[in-house]
């Protein structure tokens, strides 16, 4: 248990200029680009004011929610980043272990501590860093609601709700569903997916040359698996709706452990350098 | 210590963040709408649920309301949602409900609603299915002795026989009846009854039921059934609502000109085709709405502030009607109206937006059974004009 | 005592290791020699389970690998297995943090006695600091058993002779050490006990002593016969 905690965050070390650079890198467009477009807005309604003597803008009140949908066509794309690079990493935090000139797989084999914390920490590692850009993405969220309210002045404000914010950006609605249970769901799947991969990647390299096969006919496997309860139950009718339901968490639950069963063993046994 | 900083942070951030989102998520509470009664009796409404929209929030709030209180799709989980919406139809159905509750086994993979037939002692059900030939499946169990059976029968086919479906299976004495509809290529749909013997799986008689006259040159008859409420139950007569589409004098069959509409009564034990009251046939562009309910048949007009039903009694021949006006039931204007186990179920609205109420009527003699109002919990009303309220429907699971 | 007994092991189609038969004792310097491709390094590597055998037993005292063997037996790779980023420092930390058997004070010395700086990184080292590094990192743990892979291998002359010191102190006195080499000459003062390996066999096993003592030959004088036959 100590030893995962000390892979966990040896791994975790590993990310931290990464993570910080996304993070960064995603404040700055939000931030930058929710100035530049509040205080232009701000500014026009202002100038409206002053030529009407103070009469009206002629421009409907600004909403945080109205600004955030507007502005999504900036938000997403740091979003998509950061995705896109966890998913790479989702390889690359194996493979770079046998690849780079250190092949620090070999330190990571050796050490007097049980394989499977090798996998765990790894799968950790992601999750962690998954739930790390999260929580930045909804802190970025809230600072930038307070600055609107410091921004913009009252006669300009219309009140609206949070969860309205998130719900016009289309990242943010399926990233942050705004049920509990979607979200445990959304990314129980994705753990899932993780670990399905991660096991492909160690049939990969514990068979060399065959092992691509091996890999990519066990992410087959492992979809076959958890598709069929809906494709194949679902049109018989013979179970109830529920019923399918409840099959395919079961399957999926079948999958994780086999998976993980799996990759544990292939460390323990057949992993080569 | 230093060392972990990284994940250490990583861990409470995430965890402090993402948990105080969803702890703020279930506090942000929608309006809770309820049915609030102010005399009647309940149980009428007990499986009624009016569906809306709450319009205060970005995007529309999708709801129902009943007497229980209010339920946003939003809050539901998306698998939730899915299951519910699977077999949706099914859900309005009280009988069907309560045999998936009762006879959870049997039920299993049986989804034609209309194969049903139960009463005290035993279930039935029937299906029909098209390849080479037409296969019928039938299914009895006495819900005493617990015994099952299980027949596969095979009925010839016509070329051009595109589908078959089965209508209404009834128990007359000890012979089962099923109503099968055959639909074709090239003409129109014809209905057949089937006397099976359901001890010994065979067909005793089989006939095609002719409804009304005979298309000739310039007629073109479409038929089908009313469908009842309560599908299960048993009953001894099937209503055939037919179509007589008169083609023009040209003779072209693709501009058909008017349409006139009848209906016919079948009564299984004595095998009559009885058409109903001249009063009863009608054009197309009227509203009228037809409704079995067991013996009695219900046709309903509602226009914005009143609603005509007539009932006809299949039995006796006895027949009535009562007449409801807007002022009658509070509101200004229906919005919807159901006719359910022999009650009308009337949702008017006042134009102001904050007198909704629900009014159940004897459909045979106008007596007011229940009468509710829809409120918001909390002290404000003003969520009550941001509603905008869809239709009332029945769900019994 | 480390034991071998008839290992197999096949790679795609070919047989790697066909049925390796041989000891290390505990106190005494064995060495593997062979040429490239004999399967030397594979052998220290299925040691360590860091690459699956196919037949065969591979018993460390006794015992087959249960457990962790890794406080054990130490492996000084051919290359060093720090990452570059790192500082020399923060590997020793990193080793201290794992290796209930890491002693911190021969790690300081060593590195002293090598002229390492530990605050450089791990990627600017040269070859031959890099590999004297590696033995540091071996080195300090108090395992019974070494095993190194190549530790000559491009090395100058001046950091050899450094190595070698290393070899003939007290340090290696109660540990058993397997290694592989290409430079028998070098080493050949050194060595207890010699493996000489053809195409994945053992061909012959030496004890060294003797071989001086009885029929004053060198082991180079064995590997001619042996491989030139």
């Amino acid at each position: 248990m100590r030893n995962f905690g000390k892979l966990l965050n040896y791994e975790m070390r590993r990310l931290r200029y990464v993570l910080a650079g996304l993070m960064g890198l995603t404040a700055f467009i939000q931030l930058g680009t929710f100035l530049w477009k509040t205080t232009g807005d701000v500014a026009i309604r202002q100038e409206q004011l002053a030529r009407s003597n103070g009469a009206e803008t002629f421009l409907p009140d600004m909403t945080f929610a109205e600004l955030m949908n507007s502005l999504q066509g900036w938000f997403i794309p740091p979003v998509f980043l950061c995705i896109a690079v966890m998913v790479i990493y989702v390889f690359l935090i194996w493979y770079r272990d046998w690849f780079s000139r250190d092949t620090f797989i070999y330190r990571l084999l050796m050490l007097p501590a049980a394989r499977r914390n090798i996998y765990l920490s790894k799968l950790s590692a992601i999750l962690l860093s998954v739930f790390s850009l999260l929580a930045f993405q909804l802190v970025l969220i809230v600072v930038l609601r307070w600055l609107f309210h410091v921004i913009v002045p009252a006669e300009f404000r219309e009140h609206s709700y949070f969860a309205d914010a998130l719900l016009t950006n289309q990242a943010w609605e399926l990233l942050l569903p705004r049920n509990l249970w979607d979200f445990l769901f959304s990314y129980g799947l994705g753990t899932l997916g993780v670990i399905v991969v991660f096991t492909a990647i160690l049939l990969e390299r514990s068979y060399r040359g065959v092992g691509i096969f091996y890999g990519i006919g066990y992410v087959v496997l492992a979809f076959v698996a958890l598709m069929w309860p809906f494709v194949f139950l679902g049109l018989s009718s013979f179970f109830y709706p529920s019923e399918v339901a409840a099959i395919g968490l079961f399957m999926a639950a079948v999958v994780a452990v086999v998976s993980l069963w799996l990759g544990f063993r292939l460390l323990h046994r057949k992993i080569t350098v | 210590m230093k060392k972990y900083m990284v994940t250490i942070i990583a861990a409470v951030l995430s965890v402090a963040v993402i948990g105080s989102y969803y702890v703020y998520g279930a506090m942000d509470k929608m309006p809770e709408y309820t049915l609030m009664t102010v005399s009647g009796d309940e149980s009428l409404v007990e499986h009624l649920y009016i569906d809306g929209h709450y319009q205060a929030r970005r995007k529309s709030e999708y709801f129902t309301l009943s007497l229980n209180g209010t339920e946003y799709q939003s809050e539901r989980p998306w698998i939730w949602q899915e299951i519910s919406r699977s077999r949706s139809w099914l859900r309005s159905m009280e009988d069907i409900q309560q045999l998936y509750r009762d006879e959870r086994g049997f039920m299993r993979g049986k989804v034609e609603t209309d194969g049903f037939y139960q009463d005290e002692h035993v279930i039935i059900y029937a299906k029909m299915s098209l390849s080479r030939n037409i296969r019928l499946h039938l299914e009895t169990l006495n819900k005493a002795t617990r015994d099952a059976e299980k027949f596969q029968l095979s009925i010839p086919a016509e070329p051009s026989q595109l589908y078959v479906h089965v209508a209404d299976v009834q128990l007359v004495g000890d012979e089962v009846y099923i109503m099968a509809i055959y639909g074709y290529r090239d003409k129109t749909n014809e209905f057949w009854l089937y006397a099976v013997d359901p001890s010994a799986g065979t067909i005793l008689r089989s006939e095609k039921l002719y409804v009304d006259a005979e298309a000739d040159a310039q007629f073109r008859v479409y038929t089908d059934l009313l469908s009842d409420n309560q599908v299960t139950v048993p009953s001894d007569y099937v209503v055939f609502h037919t179509r007589q589409e008169q083609v023009g004098a040209s003779g072209n069959k693709e501009t058909p000109t008017s349409y006139v509409n009848r209906l016919f009564v079948y009564s299984y034990p004595s095998g009559s085709m009885v058409p109903l009251p001249e009063e009863w046939a009608h054009t197309e562009g009227e509203d009228w709405r037809f409704q079995l309910d067991g013996t009695i048949l219900y046709r309903m007009i509602s226009r914005d502030s009143e609603i005509v039903v007539v009932h006809y009694d299949l039995k006796t021949g006895s027949t009535g009607s009562i007449r409801v006006n807007a002022e009658d039931v509070g509101g200004d204007y229906f919005h919807s109206v159901e006719l359910r186990n022999g009650m009308l179920y009337v949702l008017s609205l006042s134009s102001t937006g904050e007198e909704n109420s629900v009014h159940v009527l004897d459909a045979t003699n106008g007596e007011k059974r229940y009468e509710g109002e829809i409120t918001v919990k909390g002290a404000s009303q003003e969520p009550l004009l941001d509603l905008w309220l869809g239709g009332i429907m029945f769900l019994y699971d | 005592m480390i034991e071998l007994i008839e290992v197999h092991k096949k790679y795609r189609f070919r047989q790697v290791l066909k049925g390796i038969s041989f000891t290390a004792e505990k106190g005494q310097i064995t060495c593997l020699i062979g040429e490239n491709g004999a399967g030397k390094s594979t052998i220290l590597k299925a040691i360590m389970k860091l690459t699956p055998i196919h037949g065969g037993m591979i018993l460390i005292d006794g015992q087959q690998h249960t457990g962790n063997i890794y406080e054990k037996v130490a492996f000084i790779p051919d290359h060093l297995i720090v990452p570059g980023s790192m500082r020399l420092t923060d590997a020793m930390e990193f080793m201290k943090d794992f290796y209930k058997g890491w002693n911190p004070e021969r790690a300081k010395e060593l590195a002293a006695f090598f002229r390492l700086d530990v605050n450089e990184k791990a990627g600017n080292l040269s070859k031959g600091m890099a590999a004297k590094f590696n033995l540091v990192l071996g080195f300090s743990l108090d395992a019974d058993y070494v095993l190194m892979d190549e530790p000559f291998s491009g090395i100058d002359l001046f950091s050899r002779e450094q190595i070698a010191q290393v070899f003939t102190s007290e340090l290696m006195e109660d540990r058993g050490v397997l290694l592989t080499t290409h430079e028998v000459a070098e080493m050949e003062h050194l060595i207890d006990k010699a493996v000489l390996m053809q195409n994945g066999s053992v061909v012959d096993e030496i004890d060294c002593e003797q071989l001086r003592s009885e029929e004053g030959k060198s082991i180079i004088d064995v590997m001619r016969e042996v491989y030139l036959k």
